[in-house]
């Protein structure tokens, strides 16, 4: 037993060493397989990071898209500071470096006692284990008059993509003097500062091309992400031009009306020139399919493997996670997915399981030279997870401080992104 | 330059005797005094310290505020409908400052 | 699976098994390496450079890994360009690991300021930090 473990790490380490070189190289013996759905921040770190641990490990990557365009700093994208491109990423390098076999199509089906998945275009996928990384979906039953169909015309803009590039054109068709009206979502949902980040860099568009528009937010909350950092910076840059709206004094959002371009609220109804309604949010479609999600709309797992606490063998990492105190975040997802890849690497390896060491940092653009972060570490306790240290930009900090953020944001979306897609 | 107004919501009609709620809010950054700018210097305190409700100019709910009221209040109280007539809000800024909105209430 | 699992987490392994497997794990990546491509020493590490932070994963440094390196180390790539890549975040790359210790330590006592490498260098005990920095150090030798 001792020398057979001795040939596996002997192959494992020699693998290791040689595993840029490519395919020609792989050991014959019968690998572990490893299927990853869904290609955003979580998946694709997920791939990379299996087929990185273990070159024992056979990894499949199964997203519909050709590329992943990021949310994170698509607000920039809003304010006309940066091209949706330069936001995008394709796979090739997962696929070409990493050895991931990349298979742009969708799954249809899960057979967890099989282990096998199943394709829209047929062929059946076996696995040992699976990792699923749905995102988000939006719950549109919870606002009168707002479906699917109804973001042709009022976008909800939180999946980059063509819904962002439908605002960017209605903002920029806007005549100055009009109304930007931001319907923020009520908790949990995909990144906690970006609405009001959204609400900061429309402002900084206004602020340069129409100067007389202004902005309102009608929020499921009464208070939100980062309060203090974002009404100190609007008092500074945008004196008067965003106002924003809690639950508690408008009775919350109840409806849209699309063709009026208005929001009913319980007590009022405002009409506006460009509307954005972010609706709630749940656990993305497929976790709901094939059954990882439970009452909360969120998928339950354990907080040191992301295995699904409702199908063994099925792990889930990213924003369809019901992670404890762990926001919906891109960091969140990257972090998350790293330490599920390693956890599956153990566990398919018969390697070492190290402790998870779970981190989010999030960069907030007040404007383009303004920016604040914060940094939460977590860790697992009591079948949760929890934060541990939260530190976040303060208040009166420096102009030269907030510029010198907002130039590290750059270079982190530079990191990060390589980090994730290779 | 827009600047937000104060907002308000309340009933235009009400019954005799009926007892209706109140919810005003204001876009305010209500500097405490406290805090200092990047070069050490105090940030001049400057917050609403005092809010009143009259009815045909008979305070019917004031309230003092102080600094560690969060920016933007929110003020949410009840009244009850006697007699048709103006309500008048009004918030109070140090230095002198006010703010004020107007409704008018009819009671059937 | 588990037995190999069971093995590496008892205490039954001697410092000279992992010698042993040290040396023979090198031994086949060396072999295989010229008997497959028939390049140098010399490119095989001009080839590993290029190929970027894959040499996070190309795990020269097996002590490092046993106690946990590459993992500590992936945490830095969130943000830090393993790959000699710079730009407004600073490159760990280059440096002793003294001097990364020294520089998280510096860090967790708020002596340089930073509260994303102050709650980094919170999270991780002394024992971390040192791994973690004598991995790192391997990536740029």
């Amino acid at each position: 037993m001792k020398s057979r473990t001795r040939r596996e790490f002997g192959r494992l380490t020699g693998g290791l060493a040689l595993a840029a070189l490519g395919p020609q190289l792989a050991a014959s013996e019968t690998k572990a397989r490893v299927v990853v759905v869904g290609g955003g921040i979580g998946g694709a770190t997920a791939a990379k990071y299996l087929a990185a641990s273990a070159r024992t490990i056979e990894v499949t990557l199964v997203e519909p898209k050709p590329n992943y365009t990021t949310c994170f700093f698509s607000n920039l994208y809003l304010a006309g500071l940066c091209s949706l491109e330069s936001l995008t990423h394709g796979y090739e390098t997962l696929a070409q470096r990493y050895g991931i076999n990349v298979i742009h199509d969708s799954v249809t089906a899960v057979d967890p006692v099989a282990k096998t998945l199943e394709l829209k275009s047929g062929p059946k996928l076996p696995y040992d284990r699976v990792v699923v990384a749905p995102g988000i979906a939006f719950n549109y039953d919870a606002l009168a008059g707002y479906d699917e169909a109804a973001t042709q015309a009022i976008p909800n803009a939180w999946n980059a993509g063509p819904q962002t590039q439908l605002l960017r054109r209605q903002l920029e068709s806007m005549e100055d003097g009009g109304v930007f009206l931001l319907v923020a979502p009520p908790d949990p949902f995909r990144c906690p500062p970006a609405p009001y980040e959204r609400a900061s860099l429309v402002a900084y568009y206004f602020k340069q091309y129409k100067p007389h528009s202004r902005i309102l937010i009608l929020d499921a909350k009464d208070s939100f992400n980062a309060q203090d950092l974002f009404l100190d910076a609007w008092e500074r840059h945008y004196r008067g031009m965003i106002e924003w709206l809690p639950a508690q004094f408008t009775g919350g959002v109840k409806a849209i009306d699309v063709k009026e371009r208005s929001v009913r609220t319980a007590s009022d109804t405002f009409k506006a020139a460009v509307v954005n309604v972010i609706p709630p949010q749940m656990a993305g479609q497929f976790a709901q399919q094939i059954g990882l999600v439970d009452q909360s709309g969120w998928c339950p797992v354990d907080p040191t493997t992301f295995e699904s606490k409702l199908q063994p063998g099925t792990h889930v990492v990213g924003d369809a996670t019901n992670a404890g105190d762990m926001p919906k975040s891109a960091f969140v997802a990257n972090s998350q997915a790293k330490a599920c890849a390693f956890a599956i690497a153990a566990t398919l390896t018969g390697s070492e399981r190290v402790p998870p060491h779970l981190f989010n940092t999030c960069y907030t653009f007040l404007s383009p030279d303004d920016a604040v972060s914060n940094a939460v570490s977590f860790k697992p306790a009591a079948g949760t997870i929890k934060i541990v240290d939260n530190f976040v930009s303060q208040v009166q900090e420096s102009a030269e401080t907030r510029h010198r953020t907002a130039r590290e944001a750059h270079s982190w979306y530079a990191a990060f992104t390589r980090d994730t897609f290779g | 330059m827009f600047t937000p107004a104060p907002r308000v919501q309340v009933p235009s009609a009400a019954a005799n005797g009926e007892v209706f709620p109140v919810k005003t809010l204001i876009s305010h950054q209500m500097e405490t005094g406290l805090r200092h700018d990047d070069q050490g210097n105090a940030i001049p305190r400057k917050i609403l310290n005092k809010f009143i409700c009259r009815h045909n100019d008979v305070v019917v709910f004031s309230v003092d505020l102080h600094e560690a009221i969060a920016a933007n209040p929110f003020i949410e109280f009840y009244l009850r409908a006697t007699e048709s007539g103006r309500l008048e809000f009004v918030w109070e800024e140090d230095g002198g400052g006010i703010y004020v909105l107007e409704h008018h209430l009819t009671v059937a | 699976m588990a037995a190999a699992s069971m093995c590496w987490s008892t205490t039954s392994l001697s410092l000279n098994d992992v010698v042993v497997i040290r040396a023979m794990s090198k031994g086949i990546g060396d072999r295989k390496f010229r008997d497959g491509a028939g390049l140098s020493m010399r490119k095989m590490i001009a080839v590993s450079i290029a190929v970027g932070s894959f040499i996070l994963l190309a795990d020269r440094s097996q002590a490092a890994n046993r106690d946990g390196g590459t993992q500590l180390a992936a945490m830095c790539a969130s943000c830090h360009r393993l790959d000699g890549g710079d730009g407004g975040i600073p490159t760990i790359l280059g440096m002793g690991p003294e001097m990364l210790t020294r520089a998280m330590l510096a860090y967790r006592s708020r002596e340089r300021p930073s509260h994303i490498m102050r709650a980094i260098a919170l999270s991780l005990s002394d024992e971390e930090i040192a791994t973690v920095a004598r991995y790192l150090a391997t990536l740029n030798k």
